[in-house]
């Protein structure tokens, strides 16, 4: 079990450093003088970095004219010390290091993520089940359809028409931020209001990740209804019911357990779009900002920061596997 | 008594006539048959069909505006305003008509000229979604195309050589499977941004460039799909009996895995084409996109988040554009979905 | 009928629609009719012999392909009298198995149906008080009654009165007949808590261990075990335990042996005769292998393309087989008093498709004792003996006198 930890660990290493590898050489694919005047830009209108720091990420990131392949290899590895030492750079924008600023927003988008997975999970199963239980009924026509409406609409899209509709034109809603900046909330009326304002966006998360998990849960349970010890199950003479809730929903239940697992870190990453759309400060809108104003350092930083997250989430999902399979032994 | 033991107890299942006085399906009849049963199936693909009509053939039947053609026309918009008041004891009523005129017709209503009205440019909306179907369909389907056919390639040598190429092979997916997608599409754009600055590029040739990317790194499903197939593929007994027969290395693989590989290919790529148009999108909407005043459906809808105002007023100009992409992704989800209800051995009905 | 159509012998686009059609009809029709609220009465029955527990008579069992319907049981009867071995013998494919899953009602629908046909099971059944609770009898155990119930009839929702307690079943596959993320005692005790009245957990887990004492397993060693740690031949004992558990009045062993290594097969084989002794109940034991019938049957069922062709005890069929078939069949094993250069014999051709099936015997074309009349009409159950029956045309005379 420690073994298999460990080498399993040592090779989450591995892919990172794959990952660090096409990140940094990806960003040095930038234009030198481009990046010179981004900073100077950046410098003239909020002034909030110096010169001694402009310096030290010109060399950090072997940003010197010129480069040759040495410099870049150089500047590769200084990076990659840094990221080792958990420091990520200065962001040019937000003028505090870029760790800090993503443990700033990270709680933002951790919470509304997770209230939206567990809705998620306690919408998609039941309906999952019911639609593998009547399959080809007008049951499972109607989930169906609905669930894959919910997978096809893209997050800004349906985003904007919840805000148009709910927020704009029927006011139920505020339409942007987390707070209402002219009321002076405080106890229970401020977590009143923090849940008018993620309301809209953790209903456009729910209703467009709903469907895969649905579907998941469809087809496992269709494949476990479909066995042999199911149909033990019910030779014993249980009734359907049992055979279904104890029987069959335990046996549907290890992959999604396992996702769950695998799950869990991906909800610290935030989501791009829908915190853009309805304007929260959430980590995926800060990484979106800071795009857009080509703050190097925190683009970089962000991008490892999902990286490591999903490589977390494999590992997790692993170890999950066999917790809940009492099949599966870790070696 | 081997006569006893030549059959799987199965038989209700299996394909294969027992004997020659029946007449069975052919196996396309079985597979249209599978997939036209399904209503979803057929749903969509009168949807995707009906999309590739209305943008590729659509410009030729409503031909009153093109893509970047502003209509000049011109507009007036009256508005009124009341205001009462009260001096000495008398009640004013006071009515404003204000008259505002533009030179091109923008943010029209819709009608008889402009079916969906007109954007915040005057370009007639019908007919940017119409050619803005064009950039996204197209580009989703190269970047599938080349996406499989990486994924065909690499996840071939994997699975048929084995051995350290494999291993390799394999690496390279899990690196690539563990890279954020959009975010990592933003390193690139700022990239771009440089390169078009220094005009090394077109600012039009980013979204082409972007989409090749994703193909560089979306190919590990498809490699994986095709190297378990082809692992699978090689322990059944057929192969062994064909390699007993001593045939060669590249007849083994066309006869015998391309067609068992063939059918999930096809699915995922159907499915594949759903999340592409999903991606495009995403990326036109955050700018990212195809550069004006060309348009692609993702980019119709990037005006909302510079003019609250449209988002609010102007439903015409950027709904529309996000119905397309829904019936286009939803079209491919339902096709995909019914290639594989239709192809799965197991199913039951 | 297949050389008339010019395209390799393919069903037409027409008549696909066509079999789909009244494939849909049908399924509807018996969907609803298995998923009916009725009363008791309309699925209690008489036995035609008392002595019997169970009587298939002229069942039907269907199952609705896109290719056409498939009529796996066409017509089966045979009864199980009491405290008694009934093998049913026959090549894969011939409705042996769909014939015992119909008497468990384990068709998989909507495309299996049971179409016609009766399954009589004399059940013995705790008398229920208002309350639905059993009554006791004032010795320690509960009042019984036995209830004739026409199975075939029975709702869906009736069904589990049936299954495990009644009817239990033995499966092909032990491999994957256990609920993977179960233990074996928490899958055993389910069966007593199930059927026994006023089980507790502690009654449950050691009638559990009693049951497996009984197979022949230390019940220390798997009760807390997962099926995935046992080997193949102890997950079947664990099913026969599982069969056991609820003293069923009724075991179906569905081809319990065949998934399982020569050696194993003989262990289990040993076990079912040693059980056969000890519990209070009849085994259908189905499978392909004579050897196995000839030691455990009294009874042998002879089947072929979803019908009974010869049914009788079993030295009338093994010393005194009348249908070429099963003539054949004896005649294919092999035997060590064979001779070197004698060849085995084989039945020639194969198990015609139930989809199209002739109106003539249906084994005519690998017959080797054909007269004229066997392309005539499918032939009669002959009576040759009191316990003796034969499908053949050979045998027509005797009819008249029989």
């Amino acid at each position: 079990m420690l073994k298999y930890i460990v080498k399993r660990l040592a090779y989450a290493i591995l892919v990172l450093l794959g990952v660090s590898l096409i990140i940094y050489f990806l960003t040095r694919l930038m234009p030198i003088d481009f990046v010179k005047n981004k900073v100077v830009s950046v410098q003239t209108s909020g002034a909030t970095v110096d010169q001694e720091m402009v310096d030290a990420m010109y060399e950090a990131y072997g940003l010197t004219a010129n480069a040759s392949f040495g410099d870049i290899l150089q500047g590769y590895l200084n990076w990659l010390g840094d990221l080792v030492r958990f420091d990520l750079g200065t962001s040019f924008k937000y003028g505090i290091p870029v760790t800090e600023k993503i443990a700033m927003h990270m709680g933002t988008s951790f919470i509304i993520a997770l209230i939206a997975t567990v809705f998620e999970f306690m919408i998609a199963i039941p309906l999952g089940i019911t639609a593998a239980t009547h399959q080809y009924s007008l049951r499972d026509y109607v989930v169906t359809i609905l669930v894959m409406i919910g997978i096809s609409l893209p997050s800004f899209f349906f985003g904007n028409i919840l805000k148009d509709w709910l927020a704009y034109d029927l006011g139920w809603f505020p339409p942007l931020g987390l707070t209402d900046a002219t009321m002076d909330h405080s106890g229970f009326s401020l977590i009143l209001d923090y849940g008018r304002h993620v309301f809209i966006p953790i209903l456009t998360v729910v209703v467009l990740s709903i469907g895969a998990r649905m579907r998941m849960t469809r087809t496992n349970m269709l494949e476990v209804m479909n066995s042999d010890y199911i149909r033990t199950a019910r030779a014993k003479g249980l009734k359907e019911r049992v055979v279904i809730n104890k029987h069959a929903f335990r046996n549907t239940l290890i992959p999604l357990v396992t996702s769950l697992a695998g799950l869990l870190p991906s909800l610290f990453s935030g989501a791009i779009i829908t915190e853009q759309v309805f304007d929260l400060p959430g980590i995926g809108n800060i990484a979106l900002q800071a795009m857009n104003a080509g703050d190097i350092p925190f683009i970089m930083g962000y991008n490892m920061f999902l990286a490591v997250l999903s490589v977390i989430g494999v590992l997790l999902a692993d170890l999950m596997y066999a917790i809940v399979d009492p099949r599966v032994k870790l070696e | 008594m081997d006569e006893l033991e030549m059959k799987q107890e199965d038989v209700l299942e299996t394909d294969v006539p027992l004997d020659k006085n029946v007449r069975l399906m052919s196996p396309t009849q079985m597979l249209l048959r599978r997939f036209f049963r399904s209503k979803l199936s057929i749903i969509g693909l009168v949807m995707v069909v009906g999309l590739f009509l209305f943008c590729f053939l659509g410009p030729m039947v409503y031909t009153q505006w093109g893509e970047t053609q502003i209509d000049k026309s011109g507009m007036v918009e009256y508005s009124t305003s009341k205001a009462t008041y009260t001096v000495d004891g008398v009640t004013y009523e006071l009515h404003q008509t204000l008259e505002r005129q533009e030179s091109d017709n923008a943010y029209s209503a819709p009608s008889a000229s402009h079916p969906l009205g007109t954007d915040d440019q005057g370009y007639d909306v019908l007919a940017r979604l119409m050619y803005g179907g064009r950039v996204s369909l197209l580009v989703s389907f190269m970047t599938v195309i080349l996406m499989t056919v990486l994924g065909v390639i690499m996840g071939g040598i994997s699975g048929y050589f084995g051995g350290i190429a494999d291993n390799i092979i394999m690496r390279i997916c899990d690196i690539l499977m563990c890279l954020p997608g959009i975010p990592i599409l933003m390193i690139l754009s700022s990239a771009m941004d440089g390169w078009v600055e220094l005009q090394l590029i077109e600012e039009g040739m980013r979204i082409y460039i972007l989409m090749f990317f994703l193909t560089l790194i979306s190919w590990p499903g498809i490699a994986r799909l095709v190297r378990g197939q082809i692992l699978s593929l090689r322990e059944q007994e057929y192969m062994v009996a064909a390699e007993a027969m001593g045939y060669s290395t590249g007849r083994k693989i066309f006869k015998h895995l391309v067609p068992n590989v063939m059918p999930q290919l096809i699915v995922q790529m159907s499915l594949s084409l759903g999340s592409m148009i999903l991606y495009e999108a995403t990326l036109s909407y955050l700018n990212m996109g195809i550069k004006a005043p060309y348009t692609a459906w993702g980019s119709m809808i990037n005006i909302i988040t510079t003019d609250p105002d449209i988002l609010q007023n102007y439903p015409t100009i950027w709904v529309p554009a996000g119905v397309c992409i829904v019936i286009a992704v939803l079209g491919f989800n339902f096709v995909g979905d019914g290639l594989r209800d239709a192809l799965d051995p197991k199913a039951r009905r | 009928m297949a050389k008339e159509n010019s395209n390799k012998g393919y069903l037409s686009g027409k008549e696909i629609r066509a079999i789909a059609k009244s494939n849909a009809k049908e399924m509807k029709r018996l969907e609803a009719y298995k998923n009916r609220r009725c009363p008791e009465s309309e699925f209690l029955s008489q036995m035609a012999d008392d002595d019997n527990i169970l009587e298939i008579q002229d069942l039907h069992t269907f199952f609705f392909t896109e290719q056409g319907v498939v009529k796996a049981v066409n017509g089966v009867s045979y009864d199980v009298p009491k405290n008694s071995v009934v093998g049913v013998v026959g090549e894969s494919g011939c409705g042996k198995s769909v014939t015992s899953m119909s008497v468990m009602r384990l068709i998989q629908g909507p495309t299996g149906q049971i179409v016609d046909g009766s399954i009589r099971f004399k059940s013995n059944e705790y008398v229920l008080d208002g309350k639905g609770q059993p009554i006791p009898d004032g010795d320690g155990g509960y009042r019984m009654e036995e209830k004739v119930y026409d199975i075939a009839k029975m709702p869906m929702r009736e069904i589990h009165r049936i299954r495990g307690k009644q009817v239990a079943m033995i499966f092909q596959e032990p491999m994957t007949s256990l609920n993977p993320v179960f233990t074996i005692g928490q899958q055993l005790d389910e069966v007593t808590l199930l059927h026994m009245p006023g089980a507790t957990k502690q009654i449950a887990k050691e009638k559990s261990e009693d049951m497996l004492r009984l197979v022949g397993i230390i019940p220390e060693n798997v009760y807390n075990a997962f099926p995935h740690e046992l080997s193949g031949g102890m997950r079947q004992r664990v099913m026969i335990a599982m069969a056991l558990a609820a003293e069923p009045r009724l075991i179906i062993a569905d081809e319990p042996t065949t998934a399982l290594d020569v050696t194993i097969q003989a262990q289990i084989l040993d076990l079912l005769q040693d059980i056969k002794n000890k519990i209070d109940g009849s085994i259908l034991l189905i499978t392909h292998d004579l050897g196995v019938i000839a030691e455990m049957a009294d009874y042998v069922v002879v089947m072929y393309a979803g019908k009974v062709i010869e049914k009788g005890t079993v030295l009338e069929i093994f010393q005194d087989p009348r249908h070429p078939y099963t003539i054949g069949l004896q005649k294919s094993k092999p035997t060590m008093t064979l001779d070197d250069d004698t060849e085995l014999y084989n039945i020639p051709g194969n198990v015609p498709n139930p989809i199209d099936m002739p109106s003539h015997c249906y084994f005519k074309e690998r017959c080797s004792m054909c007269t004229k009349k066997c392309s005539g009409e499918y032939p009669g159950m002959v009576q040759v003996s009191p316990t003796h029956f034969v499908a053949c045309h050979l045998y027509d005379e005797e009819t008249a006198h029989g």
